[in-house]
């Protein structure tokens, strides 16, 4: 007995604390990644995570589970209100059991948060379960979640932290009743009303969600459009189809206060021109108002590390901190706060780490929002395009001119290519229609190659795909489409 | 970094196409960091007079942090290397070596004046792209032509035939009976890494402006990056440090913890070290077993077990405890009598690997001696489960060892 765990303790509990060549703070898509792609490159690392489960905001609170709910909810209001068309009849009643609809979640989430641990078995990346703060510029002390407390030192450190939902000023958040985007995911019931403060994609995607099991949802924006980042056609295009679904949206209004009473939360408005004031009620108040980054704890300033006045950590071109050997990647400092141009830093800086150098196009990272339709785009939008004084051409197709789109009976939407009006080469891909998120990859491709509209028109796209839309959008820029 | 460094040296051969020079090209001794001042050369792939394509390593440049492969941007021939193999200490920006075009005539070629070459224009050559591309975009009226010009040396590059023509291209030079051979020898390529577009032939073919091509590449470029000019640096916080250690003295709250005292006596010498080693184990094992009543899934896991299953699906169906029922905080152990300090052999490795015997283990001298472990075990008071948990924890780990004695203590 006494030998066989000898042996076993040896083979998989070896100590943890001692020293490594590079420590991650953080197991978030950006640390995560970053911590396998410097295994694979040969390094001892070590990868320091609190939350208790690997994946970060991403999976655990964000991305991830949103999907799961955003997915299945869409299934249930296809069946519920657009079978008859297609002809399938529903014997019975259809119902939502919420509590079996957050278990379907809840498995996607633990599937994929422990196959990130085991792909850090499988890439020799050491998982220290604990929170992390600096010591010195070389030390780092965690404190288990086990209850111990130990230290390690390494020779390049990577803080990729991430972030957390900004508070509202004034209004507490208790995620039962006036809840972040991480309450919201988890609500146990369906709320009568709810309320949300903020018309960006998080607030946009959790409406869809509790608006789809039968929520009456107002969304709250402070500005006069919606979708904040999106070109200004699509925001326009979206709240539109929104609408249609049954958001409500109050654009241009300020919340001035929000208070829970028993299990009513009353939200206090003013109207940002006018100045007239007004109150809602609301079962649920939702606060996405934006993330901020996230160090608590961290002890950074012990070691001299700046933060900016928005508090990010600064970095310079190759991510490093005012420590060449400490760098920051992800939600914790510059660049938009997606997890997919975490990934990309994380295996940037990593190249960085070994070779000196790495490669990440910050102007060609796409956007989705996964409502129904969905809406994604990268590059430039056409306002922006006008501040900055290019010229561009526009090319536009609907989605109600493509057959598969009609055989689906989803045609809402459409394809937007932005080009220069000169070169022709592509500066923007807006989309806004079923299944732009998939599609939107094929317009990062063409940017990051350099492509003209040209290009994309004359490769060949099967049919009857919805990919034909933007092949004839593309051919719309410079051309007229075939098929409008 | 070096990319940078390359393309400053042949920046002024660009535009060959254009204005074809016959100067051979100094290959400076690049920074590979902002902190490097200077560099030795391990060891140069090349000698004189080979040609390199683009992605070829040129030489292996050693700082005094690590051994980098210095990688060519552009075409070229090895003309006369400068510094040989094992030089150290060079200055970054010190000629290292002379580059010349491909198709250059070796023979005719100008040597620059190295002296002048040596003065150190890494520092303004690299801040270079930062100052112009603002400059772009506010002032139109002054000289809008040289700053199109000046950008269009880093972005304009000479076309490099490894780049497929892209379809569009491709149906513009053949309507225009443009041979590919031509178009990669003739056009200015404003592309990723050299590859012609389509507002290149255009522009080639006189249809429009070539300010037109490096206004959009400037432009994309200027994007490509993360705007860190205007940082504004916030004053340090003061109250910080006071906070974080305020939860610290919350967790260390003795509340609801158990004190077990285990006893054992050995009529043979105990290994401190194996034996630490072994009731970490044996925790860990007890803590399963106490799980597994409520969370069986779980307890056969190998998230669990700390073991790598041959079945990588396990770690996928498994949920994950939701709530830890009980903490080990602390783990005191006391040897008296005859204690082998530490088993230096029992680590070997390969001897597990191997399924050799273990060496270690097995005592020199048999000899009686006693341990004596106190484990504080703080259970969760707020689930009604968790004495079931504790209890069923103490017995997991009263079954591991022949214990002589054993005090619990709330």
């Amino acid at each position: 007995m006494l030998r066989a765990n000898v042996r076993q303790f040896l083979r998989f509990n070896s100590s943890k604390a001692g020293h490594y060549d590079a420590v991650v703070i953080g197991g978030g898509p950006g640390g995560y990644v970053h911590a396998i792609k410097l295994a694979q490159l040969n390094y001892k690392v070590a990868c320091i995570e609190s939350r208790g489960s690997l994946g970060g905001t991403c999976l655990n609170v964000g991305c991830i589970p949103s999907k799961a709910l955003l997915n299945n909810t869409h299934l249930y209001h296809q069946i519920k209100h657009d079978s008859a068309q297609r002809g399938i009849e529903i014997g019975g009643d259809v119902n939502i059991n919420v509590s079996k609809l957050q278990a379907a979640k809840e498995k996607a989430v633990v599937g994929l948060t422990s196959g990130i641990e085991m792909l850090f078995k499988k890439n020799g990346v050491t998982y220290l379960k604990g929170k992390g703060s600096f010591v010195d510029d070389k030390t780092l002390k965690v404190e288990g979640l086990d209850g111990s407390d130990y230290q390690v030192t390494a020779d390049n450190i990577t803080i990729a932290t991430g972030s957390e939902p900004t508070p509202f000023p004034g209004i507490e958040i208790d995620e039962e009743r006036i809840v972040s985007s991480t309450g919201a995911l988890a609500l146990k019931e369906v709320p009568k009303k709810m309320a949300i403060i903020g018309g960006g994609i998080i607030g946009l995607e959790m409406a869809s969600v509790w608006s789809r099991l039968g929520s009456e949802v107002t969304i709250l924006e402070f500005s006069d459009a919606i979708g904040a980042g999106m070109d200004a056609e699509v925001a326009k295009t979206t709240q539109k189809l929104l609408a249609k679904q049954g958001l409500k949206f109050k654009c241009g209004t300020k919340v001035t206060s929000g208070v829970r009473e028993g299990d009513i939360v009353k939200v206090g408005l003013e109207d940002v021109k006018s100045g007239k004031t007004s109150d809602i009620e609301a079962d649920v108040l939702l606060v996405a108002i934006g993330r901020r980054p996230y160090t608590k704890g961290l002890n950074h300033e012990a070691v001299g590390l700046e933060q900016d006045d928005r508090g990010r950590l600064v970095i310079d071109s190759q991510f490093r901190t005012a420590k060449p050997h400490i760098r920051v990647i992800g939600d914790v400092t510059f660049g938009a706060m997606l997890a997919h141009k975490a990934e990309e830093e994380g295996i940037a800086a990593a190249e960085y780490m070994k070779h000196g150098h790495g490669h990440v196009n910050y102007g060609n990272i796409p956007s989705v929002m996964y409502t129904h339709p969905e809406v994604a785009w990268v590059g430039a939008s056409e306002q922006q395009l006008k501040a900055d004084g290019i010229k561009y051409n526009v090319g536009k197709f609907p989605f109600i001119a493509n057959s598969r789109a009609k055989t689906n009976l989803d045609t809402d939407g459409f394809v937007k290519f932005l080009a220069d009006s000169e070169t022709q080469r592509i500066l923007g891909v807006h989309i806004i229609g079923p299944n732009a998120g998939e599609m939107i990859a094929e317009g990062v491709l063409a940017i990051e190659y350099g492509a003209s509209t040209e290009d994309v028109a004359r490769t060949c796209h099967a049919h009857p795909t919805l990919a034909e839309a933007f092949k004839e959008a593309a051919l719309a820029t410079f051309d007229k489409p075939i098929n409008f | 970094m070096l990319r940078v460094v390359l393309r400053s040296a042949a920046n002024a051969r660009r535009f060959s196409v254009w204005q074809p020079l016959a100067n051979a090209q100094v290959f400076k001794m690049p920074a590979m960091s902002p902190t490097m001042t200077e560099g030795g050369i391990v060891a140069w792939k090349l000698k004189a007079g080979d040609e390199f394509a683009s992605g070829d390593v040129l030489l292996e440049v050693e700082t005094d942090k690590a051994t980098i492969d210095v990688e060519a941007l552009d075409d070229g021939i090895m003309w006369e290397i400068l510094e040989q193999d094992g030089a150290s200490g060079i200055s970054v920006g010190k000629p290292i070596a002379l580059l010349a075009e491909p198709g250059d005539d070796l023979s005719s070629l100008k040597r620059p004046d190295l002296e002048t070459a040596e003065a150190p224009k890494e520092e303004p050559k690299k801040e270079e792209p930062k100052k112009e591309q603002p400059k772009k975009e506010e002032p139109k009226k002054e000289q809008p032509k040289k700053l199109d010009a000046s950008a269009s040396k880093d972005l304009v590059t000479k076309a490099n035939p490894d780049k497929v023509l892209t379809p569009a291209v491709q149906f513009l030079l053949h309507s225009n009976h443009i041979s590919d051979e031509d178009a990669y020898a003739k056009i200015p390529a404003s592309g990723p890494q050299g590859r012609i577009l389509k507002g290149d032939v255009l522009a080639y073919l006189g249809r429009i402006e070539t300010a037109a091509i490096s206004k959009v590449a400037s432009y994309i470029k200027s994007k490509e990056h993360l705007d860190l000019s205007n940082i504004k640096i916030a004053p340090p916080k003061a109250a910080e440090p006071a906070k974080t250690e305020a939860p610290a003295k919350e967790v260390a709250k003795p509340t609801h913890i158990v004190s077990m005292e285990l006893v054992l006596d050995s009529e043979e010498e105990i290994c401190q070290q194996s034996f630490k080693h072994a009731f970490s184990l044996a925790l860990e094992e007890a803590k399963r077993d106490a799980y597994a009543a409520r969370f069986p899934n779980y307890a056969l896991s190998p998230t669990s077990n700390g073991l790598f299953a041959e079945d990588i699906f396990d770690d996928l169906l498994v949920s994950p405890v939701t709530k830890d029922r009980l903490q080990v905080l602390k783990v005191d152990f006391k040897f008296s009598g005859a204690n082998k300090p530490s088993a230096a052999t029992a680590a070997d490795i390969f001897d597990e690997l191997l399924g050799a015997a273990p060496k270690a283990v097995v005592p020199s001298t048999p000899k009686s001696s006693q341990v004596s472990v106190v484990v504080d075990v703080k259970y969760d008071s707020k689930l009604a489960d968790s004495k079931q948990f504790l209890e069923r924890f103490q017995d997991g780990l009263r079954e591991v060892f022949p214990w002589k004695q054993v005090v619990i203590r709330e």
